[in-house]
């Protein structure tokens, strides 16, 4: 039985709230911080507190997220703390976190212009300095209906942040990125990212999640489920710390997407510029799978019709969505000719699959705009950072092989630039990885209680 | 699947073939505790060829104090251990490659198994994240995936490293290794995958089934 009370909700539900805010936090003073965790946590009679996955009687003004880096959870349970922490939690939960990612940036491909180097230059920190490293500790996500929420919770958020008698702030702002949803013609909200495409679409199926509304699978949505441990961290089937429990980890990437580039690319090849991109991508600009409508996009097509869908096999050479697309190499699905992807008993995909929980960031591009930076900013999910995120970034997008028997190719949308062939089309911004505790986790960490 | 490699057009990463070379040190007796704990539920296990990328593999088993099979001195186990000593030749990196075992259950279990008998006195400490001991406290094998292969390597021969393609021998069989190599690799289709063989070979299914049986070629050689 899951505790809907004891998760952060972004793990079970995307919140699909116009606005978002990322704040990075550094923290300066740990007791101030651990006191910042202790107003947050709900409950705590504080102006803002996170946001649990408990089901919403009515949708919330505003919700919370917050997310610790391994520098970040040092400082709030000290050198003794981490050290008991990481003896009582097995490597995979723990290394990959522990390091961080700029350190495992060579590992998904972060390298060239995307390097650790040159992360943080870029983007849209709204602070006059921003950040001279990955030396960032805390990670508080806002999400709000409207721009003066935003503006209005933002304030409300910085002003619960503790002061010492001097009173310097315990945690000051080193990075924050807002996102934005794009307009549709008719003004009202798209799921459109800057490439055109609709995003947001076929989020895992978690099993087991127990009437949670999020969990359920739609009508006709016959995607074999993920387990919930997938994404949340628990005991004994996890070799972890109780500070895990129901956990998950994210990683957090700021991403700058190369919208001129990639229309020119699409608008060269000499062939109807939809279908380069649809190939690239293995869905049209509006979804439609290219497996099962690879002639042209389905008018207004069905959750079920977007999200439905297996490889095999009627695809099984790939002449209708390229081995390289996009959403096969990210989820292949029943394709179990994929290395990595065999059968025992169902194809290992499903236990490689991410929560993405991203959205676009900087203004529609068009000729006055084309210069300035846009992209795609968010947490992607997972229990297991090394088996799905990390797995996902380097063997199946960024390395050859992807299929047994099959030339060796690229994600042509997001490999690396040292990997692939054609242009680079998204680069790396900024990249953390952080840990979203559960409630009674965080309740630990305010309390300094391990 | 059919390119010619050169300087120019090199074999890709993904494509390589390594060797590894395990001296993995053990208890005494370890040999009858693995025995006891094999696997003989008759269960089959899941055909993870094209992912490990494995070609052959041989284990050689040490007793404390065994004599060379051959007139020269070979493999020796370390005074009070035995010796376990696995060859194989496998596609791509080293770690996808053990990845691919760790992320199994049932072959994961038969690794926490080996780590059990495992005997580290004297060369790594309990406490270290890469012992056998600590990796067997915190979930095992398929938990501690990293921690794995950092104890693999500590006791591999084989250089991760030294591909099949990445020689400058020019194709010419050296015996000397290049400078700086502890030696000498060659293979006879470098760039041949495992899983190109199970994905292209004609009839690959028929002649290679899995499970493995002790299958009939004849007729299906005769027919070529």
């Amino acid at each position: 039985m899951l505790n809907l009370a004891d998760i952060q909700g972004i793990i079970l539900r995307g919140y699909n709230y116009p606005q978002v805010r990322f704040f990075l936090f550094r923290i300066d003073d740990s007791a101030g911080a651990r006191e910042l965790c202790r107003q947050l946590l709900p409950g705590s009679g504080a102006p803002l507190t996170l946001t649990t996955a408990q089901p919403w009687q009515e949708k919330p003004l505003c919700c919370l997220t917050l997310g610790v880096t391994s520098r970040g959870l040092k400082k709030l349970i000290g050198e003794k703390g981490y050290r008991a922490f990481d003896d009582a939690t097995a490597g995979d939960f723990f290394t990959p976190f522990d390091a961080g990612a700029e350190k495992r940036a060579g590992l998904v491909g972060d390298t060239g212009a995307s390097a650790p180097i040159n992360w943080w230059k870029n983007g849209g920190s709204r602070l006059p300095d921003p950040p001279a490293s990955s030396d960032l500790d805390l990670l508080i996500a806002l999400y709000t209906q409207n721009p003066m929420d935003r503006e209005r919770f933002s304030e409300v958020l910085l002003g619960m942040i503790p002061r010492s008698a001097g009173g310097r702030p315990a945690v000051v702002a080193a990075f924050v990125q807002d996102s934005d949803v794009l307009a549709n013609p008719d003004g009202g909200p798209s799921r459109r990212i800057h490439f055109g495409y609709a995003d947001g679409i076929s989020q895992p199926r978690l099993q087991d999640s127990e009437g949670h509304d999020v969990g359920e699978p739609k009508p006709g949505d016959d995607r074999p489920g993920v387990p919930v441990s997938g994404f949340l961290m628990n005991r004994p089937e996890a070799f972890i710390h109780p500070l895990l429990e129901n956990g998950c980890y994210a990683a957090f990437r700021l991403l700058y997407q190369d919208v001129a580039a990639f229309n020119t690319y699409i608008n060269s090849q000499g062939i109807d510029p939809h279908l380069v991109a649809a190939k690239m991508c293995g869905r049209w600009f509006n979804g439609t799978p290219l497996v099962t409508a690879p002639d042209k996009p389905l008018e207004n097509p069905s959750d079920h019709q977007l999200e439905s869908f297996q490889y095999l096999p009627a695809d099984a050479g790939g002449r209708r969505c390229p081995f390289s697309s996009h959403i096969r190499r990210t989820n292949p699905r029943d394709d179990t000719f994929v290395k990595g992807n065999e059968s025992y008993p169902a194809p290992v995909s499903q236990m490689r699959r991410i929560v993405r929980r991203a959205g676009p960031y900087g203004p529609e591009y068009s000729a006055s705009t084309a210069g300035e930076q846009r992209g795609l900013v968010g947490l992607f999910l997972s229990a297991k950072l090394r088996d799905q995120f990390e797995f996902v970034m380097q063997t199946w997008i960024g390395q050859g092989g992807f299929r047994n028997g099959q030339p060796t190719e690229v994600d042509p949308l997001f490999a690396p630039d040292t990997l692939g062939s054609m242009h680079c089309f998204v680069r790396t911004d900024g990249a953390l990885y952080v840990l979203l505790p559960g409630i009674d986790g965080l309740r630990r960490i305010a309390e300094g209680r391990l | 699947m059919s390119a010619t490699h050169d300087a120019a057009n090199p074999i890709p990463p993904e494509k390589r073939q390594h060797m590894l070379l395990f001296f993995l040190p053990l208890r005494n007796g370890a040999l009858t505790q693995l025995a006891e704990v094999r696997d003989d539920s008759g269960s089959t296990p899941p055909d993870l060829r094209a992912s490990t990328g494995v070609h052959f593999a041989m284990f050689h088993y040490v007793p404390e104090g065994a004599p060379s099979f051959l007139p020269v001195p070979t493999f020796q186990s370390a005074p009070g251990k035995d010796l376990l000593v696995a060859l194989s030749l496998y596609d791509a990196d080293f770690v996808p490659y053990i990845s691919a075992f760790t992320s199994e259950p049932s072959i994961a279990k038969q690794l926490d198994d080996l780590l059990m008998v495992m005997d580290e006195t004297g060369i790594v400490a309990d406490d270290d994240p890469t012992s056998a001991v600590s990796i067997l406290r915190k979930g095992g094998a398929a938990q501690n995936n990293e921690q794995f292969i950092e104890l693999l390597m500590r006791y591999n021969f084989g250089d991760p490293t030294l591909s099949s393609g990445s020689g400058s021998s020019g194709g010419v069989l050296d015996l000397i290794p290049e400078a700086g190599r502890r030696y000498a690799f060659h293979a006879v289709f470098p760039g041949l995958t495992v899983g190109d063989v199970i994905a292209n070979y004609p009839n690959a299914s028929k002649l290679w089934p899995w499970p493995p049986v002790a299958a009939d070629a004849t007729a299906e050689l005769a027919a070529r």
